[in-house]
């Protein structure tokens, strides 16, 4: 199979391609090189490439293939992330015109952590500036487009990752996931993403915006690339003292154990925020097409999300201004008017309101798992409310309806960042819009393993996946 | 990292909390929130998967 075929599957294929020496780390680099820059612009899904330097890697990495050289697991697999990873030496301007010009000094760990495994690092994908929005917008760089049709939102803040990798132009990246950031954007353009648990995933020197709130994580084709990537990534971190030490599964293997009658816990209508009747009707179909595999299914009625997501809010909106602050005060003319009008409000929120939310979060965390994973092993809710909009229509600027759009988007994405359980979003199927729709596995803490192996066989027993979007057409395979 | 900022004026965030939030416990021992979490999957988790 060719390298450009190859970009047309998912990462873990590539891998084992790789692996057999059946295609090089020089062509699968080539081919997705090829792709962003041909289709990135259209996408406005590239910040920037390293051509020579991923070549000159991908020659490196082919030559101790060569010579039998025991090699990670990504080795030669093209990469690229979310502009906020910080690489020694490489520009990382986060969306924004305040950081620019930033060089970082250090190199976070997860990507280091991808390097030791083999991984090319092609270069910087687009993302909301300073990772500030669910919609996917910014004014600075240019909006990222919905390769399912590019007049809609893709959504955000990893935007360019989902755009790119939907687009078939690279296998994965990392994203990171405050309020949706990973999972909401994946949903939008049909791919999966996961949010990790609290603590399984390093954040250091990946681009701060609340501490309390950030996960890192994977974006990417297909539940075994996410655990593939998650094997890598995960784990304890001296650089990170929120990073647990705590055994890491080995993910992929554990994707092959049976169902073995894995409890899902199906969120019931009516919810809080009502579903549109077309995204009821999809999700509907994805909880009926549950019961081919060997799972137990009950409904549950949600506990309710709104005061999750307003605790949530309230440490989001404190930490947010607290980390901006002296950018604020010294360039406040260079930010968006937008992020700005998010960010400000910040500043006002009451030392006790902050400090009541973090204190609450633990018992919070407790009741839910009760309620929840008590008689369940997994929590099956829908991922969106209504189909994904235009980008027209969504707008960035400030206003009710954007703050409306905003809300119902975090609606049952939101409350499993205050929570820090883990979550994923997989495509369920299309809205008459012809724009894919999304639903959320989340597990106990620290059940990622459990996520992947459902999404797995969703993918593979029931059909949970989508195949490649209009844009661009498939003829650069 | 995505948001909705604007979406709740200060005023607003902090009567919300106290509505959500209505007494904190003098009883609570000290934990990090890792450490609930860890707790957490110990007891909820499946034994294949740590």
């Amino acid at each position: 199979m060719s390298a450009a075929a190859l970009l047309q599957g998912d990462l873990f294929a590539a891998a084992e391609a790789l692996r057999r020496h059946e295609v090089t780390a020089v062509e699968l680099t080539t081919a997705s090189l090829a792709a962003l820059q041909e289709h990135g612009p259209a996408l406005n899904a590239v910040v920037e490439l390293w051509d020579e330097d991923a070549l000159a890697r991908a020659e490196r990495i082919d030559a101790e293939r060569q010579s039998g050289a025991a090699l990670g697991p990504l080795a030669g697999v093209p990469l690229a992330h979310k502009d906020m990873f910080y690489r020694h030496g490489k520009r990382c301007a986060s969306g924004s015109t305040v950081r620019r010009d930033h060089v970082p000094k250090v190199t976070a760990s997860v990507i280091e952590r991808l390097d030791r495994a083999g991984a090319i690092d092609l270069g910087r994908l687009n993302m909301v500036e300073f990772a500030l929005g669910l919609t996917g917008h910014n004014d600075i760089t240019g909006h990222p487009k919905n390769p399912w049709d590019t007049d809609h939102i893709t959504g955000g803040s990893s935007s360019g990752p989902a755009a790119a990798i939907a687009a078939r132009l690279v296998f994965a990246a990392l994203g990171s996931d405050t309020g949706g950031s990973i999972r909401v954007p994946a949903a939008c353009v049909g791919i999966t993403g996961l949010k990790p648990t609290y603590g399984r995933v390093s954040r250091a020197g990946a681009l701060p915006l609340s501490h309390s709130l950030d996960h890192v994580g994977p974006l990417a084709r297909s539940a075994r690339d996410l655990a593939l990537l998650l094997e890598v990534i995960a784990g304890a971190d001296p650089r990170d003292p929120t990073a647990v030490d705590r055994p890491v599964p080995p993910f992929v293997q554990l994707l092959q154990r049976p169902l073995g009658g894995m409890r899902l816990a199906v969120a019931e209508a009516p919810f809080e925020l009502p579903l549109s009747a077309e995204v009821a009707g999809l999700f509907d179909r994805a909880v009926e097409r549950l019961s081919g595999l060997d799972v137990e299914t009950t409904r549950l009625t949600l506990p309710p999300l709104e005061p999750l997501n307003a605790l949530r809010r309230v440490i989001m909106l404190a930490e947010v201004a607290t980390r901006h602050e002296d950018f604020v005060r010294e360039q406040r003319a260079a930010y968006n008017a937008y992020t700005l009008a998010r960010l400000e409000p910040g500043f006002a929120v009451a030392a006790t309101a902050y400090l009541r939310a973090v204190t609450w979060r633990a018992e919070a965390l407790r009741r839910f798992c009760d309620e929840v994973f008590t008689g369940a092993d997994v929590l099956v809710t829908p991922a969106l409310a209504e189909p994904i909009p235009r980008l027209d229509a969504a707008g960035s600027a400030d206003t009710a309806a954007y703050v409306r759009l905003v809300n119902s988007m975090g609606h049952f994405i939101c409350p499993f960042n205050y929570l820090g359980l883990p979550a994923l979003t997989l495509p369920i199927g299309l809205t008459e819009n012809g724009l894919p729709m999304a639903m959320q596995l989340v597990g106990p803490p620290f059940a990622e393993a459990r996520l992947l192996r459902l999404a797995h066989r969703l993918e593979r027993e029931a059909d949970f996946r989508l195949g490649p979007p209009p844009f661009p057409a498939a003829d650069h395979a | 990292m995505a948001d909705e900022g604007g979406a709740a004026l200060p005023e607003t965030a902090k009567r919300q909390v106290t509505d959500v939030v209505p007494e904190l416990p003098f009883e609570d021992e000290p934990a990090t929130f890792v450490l609930v979490l860890q707790a957490l999957a110990d007891a909820h988790a499946l034994d294949d998967e740590e």
